[in-house]
C-alpha cells in the first residue's frame, strides 16, 4: 500500500478507507453466514482475520493499478522515444513534436494531450510538460516526455531498462508466491479434513460450511498470489 | 519452427531497415510483408490496392501482441515525420521488442513446466485427502473407552471431495489458466482410485478393547 498512488489515481483516502470497511464488513457477515458454527470458538478470530486481509486487499487496489498502468506506461514510453525522436529532426520543434505524438496508453495519451493543450494556451513547453508529467506512474515514460521537452533529440531507452526491471521484480514475486499458493492449496483441504475427523463434523451443515471456509482461504490466497504479473 | 508473433516482428522490422536505407514506407511494406503469413499478406495486397498506411497495417495494429502493436504504429506515423529517421529510430526499437517477445517464449515454456508441476501436486492432494478422509474416522475413533464409533464417514468422503475439487480447480486456474479442469479431473481422479482402495481398510468394524488386559 502506497499513499501516493491515491494521489496519483485521485482517490480521496477516505473514500477508500470507507469502502474497504464496508467491503470488509460485508465479507465478513456473509462468511460468518455461510459457514456457521462449523468452525466452533474459532469462528470470530478466522472472520476477524479474513475481515482484515479484504480490507488490505481493497486499499491496496490502487497500487496495483498503479503496477499495472506503470508497466503499460514503460513499455509505451519506447515508442514515444522513437516517434518523437522522427518527429523532433524533421519538425525542429518540441512544440509541433508533442502535437504529433498520439501514445496508446490511457493516461500517457492524457498527459501528452494536457501538454499540448497548455502548449497551445501559451505555456512554456518545458514547464507545461513538468506539469502534465506528474501524473504518470512510470519514471521512463515521465524521462521520456521530459527528454523531447528539454534536450535535443536523442536516442532513449530507458523503458526497456525500466520494463526489464519490473520484470525481474515480478519473476521474484513469482519464485515466493507460487510456492506459497501451492502450500495454501495442498494443506488447507488436508487441514479442514483433519479438522472435521478429530471435532467429529460430520453433519453435512457443517461440512458444507467447511467448504465455505475452505473457499474463502484459497480465494484470498490466489488474489494475493496472482497480482504479480509478468510484463513481458 | 517461429514463433509467429518474432516472425510478424522481423518482417516489420526488415521494412524499418528498407526505409532506412531509402526505400520509400509503402514499397518496403509491399515487399516485406508479401511473402509472409496471412495478416501480413493482407495487409501488402491493400497496400498495393492503394489503400494509406493506417487502413492496411490496421490488422497489425490491433493485434493482440503488444509489439506487433507498437512497430506498427510506428511505422504509420511515419507520413507525419521522415520515413527515413523512422527507419534509424525504428531500428532500435525493434530490437528491444523483439528481445521481449523472445523472453515472453521463455517464460511459455517456463508456463509449460509449472502446469505439469500443478498437475501432480493435485495428484498428490487428491491421494493425501482420500487417504485421510477414508481412514481418519477409523484413526480418530480408537479410543479404549468402549463409546459407539459415530457414524458419517461417507459423508466426510464426499466433503473431502469436494474439498479437493475446490482446491485442484483454484490451483489449476493460478497454473493453466482455462485448462484447470485437466487439475480437478487429476485430484478427483486420484481421489476416487484411492478411496476404493483404501475402502476395505475404512470398512473395518472397530472392537472395543476396554477390559482386555
Amino acid at each position: 500500500m502506497r499513499f501516493e498512488s491515491f494521489e496519483l489515481l485521485g482517490i480521496s483516502i477516505a473514500k477508500i478507507v470507507t469502502l474497504g470497511l464496508a467491503a470488509s464488513a460485508a465479507v465478513g457477515i456473509a462468511t460468518g453466514l455461510v459457514i456457521g458454527d462449523a468452525l466452533g470458538p474459532a469462528k470470530m478470530a478466522t472472520l476477524l482475520v479474513i475481515s482484515s486481509l479484504v480490507f488490505y486487499i481493497a486499499l491496496s487496489s490502487p497500487r496495483r493499478l498503479l503496477d499495472q498502468q506503470r508497466v503499460a506506461q514503460a513499455r509505451e514510453s519506447l515508442l514515444v522515444s522513437a516517434s518523437a525522436q522522427a518527429c523532433l529532426s524533421v519538425t525542429g520543434s518540441r512544440s509541433k513534436t508533442f502535437m504529433l505524438i498520439r501514445p496508446t496508453e490511457h493516461a500517457l495519451g492524457a498527459a501528452v494531450k494536457e501538454a499540448g493543450r497548455k502548449i497551445l494556451l501559451g505555456t512554456n513547453v518545458g514547464a507545461a510538460v513538468a506539469a502534465s508529467s506528474r501524473g504518470i506512474a512510470s519514471y521512463s515514460a515521465a524521462v521520456a516526455l521530459q527528454g523531447v521537452a528539454n534536450t535535443s533529440a536523442k536516442e532513449f531507452l530507458g523503458g526497456d531498462e525500466e520494463s526489464r526491471g519490473l520484470a525481474a521484480a515480478s519473476e521474484l514475486g513469482m519464485e515466493t508466491k507460487l510456492p506459497l499458493f501451492m502450500t495454501v492449496c495442498f494443506f488447507t483441504p488436508i487441514m479442514i479434513v483433519l479438522y472435521a475427523v478429530f471435532s467429529n463434523t460430520f453433519q453435512p451443515d457443517r461440512l458444507v460450511g467447511l467448504g465455505a471456509f475452505e473457499f474463502a482461504v484459497i480465494d484470498l490466497a490466489y488474489y494475493f498470489c496472482a497480482s504479480e504479473r509478468n510484463p513481458w | 519452427m517461429v514463433n509467429a508473433d518474432l516472425a510478424r516482428i522481423l518482417a516489420l522490422k526488415k521494412i524499418l531497415e528498407s526505409t532506412r536505407e531509402g526505400m520509400g514506407m509503402a514499397q518496403s511494406v509491399a515487399k516485406s510483408l508479401r511473402s509472409g503469413e496471412a495478416l501480413g499478406r493482407e495487409s501488402a495486397r491493400l497496400v498495393l490496392l492503394g489503400y494509406p498506411l493506417g487502413l492496411a497495417l490496421r490488422p497489425l495494429i490491433e493485434s493482440e501482441c503488444v509489439e506487433i502493436s507498437m512497430l506498427a504504429s510506428l511505422i504509420v506515423s511515419a507520413p507525419r515525420s521522415s520515413t527515413t529517421l523512422i527507419g534509424k529510430s525504428g531500428g532500435v526499437l525493434a530490437g528491444t521488442l523483439e528481445r521481449w517477445v523472445k523472453a515472453r517464449e521463455s517464460g511459455r515454456l517456463q508456463l509449460k513446466a509449472l502446469r505439469f508441476r500443478g498437475m501432480i501436486t493435485c495428484g498428490v492432494l487428491g491421494a493425501v485427502a482420500a487417504m485421510v478422509a477414508s481412514l481418519g474416522p477409523l484413526v480418530g475413533n480408537l479410543d479404549f473407552t468402549g463409546t459407539s464409533v459415530p457414524s458419517g464417514s461417507t459423508s466426510l468422503l464426499y466433503a473431502a471431495a469436494g474439498l479437493t475439487g475446490i482446491s485442484s480447480s483454484m490451483l489449476g486456474l493460478f497454473m493453466s489458466g482455462r485448462g484447470f479442469y485437466l487439475n480437478v479431473a487429476v485430484a478427483l481422479g486420484v481421489f476416487a482410485l484411492v478411496s476404493a482402495l483404501a475402502s476395505p481398510l475404512a470398512n473395518v468394524s472397530s472392537i472395543s478393547l476396554w477390559g482386555i488386559k
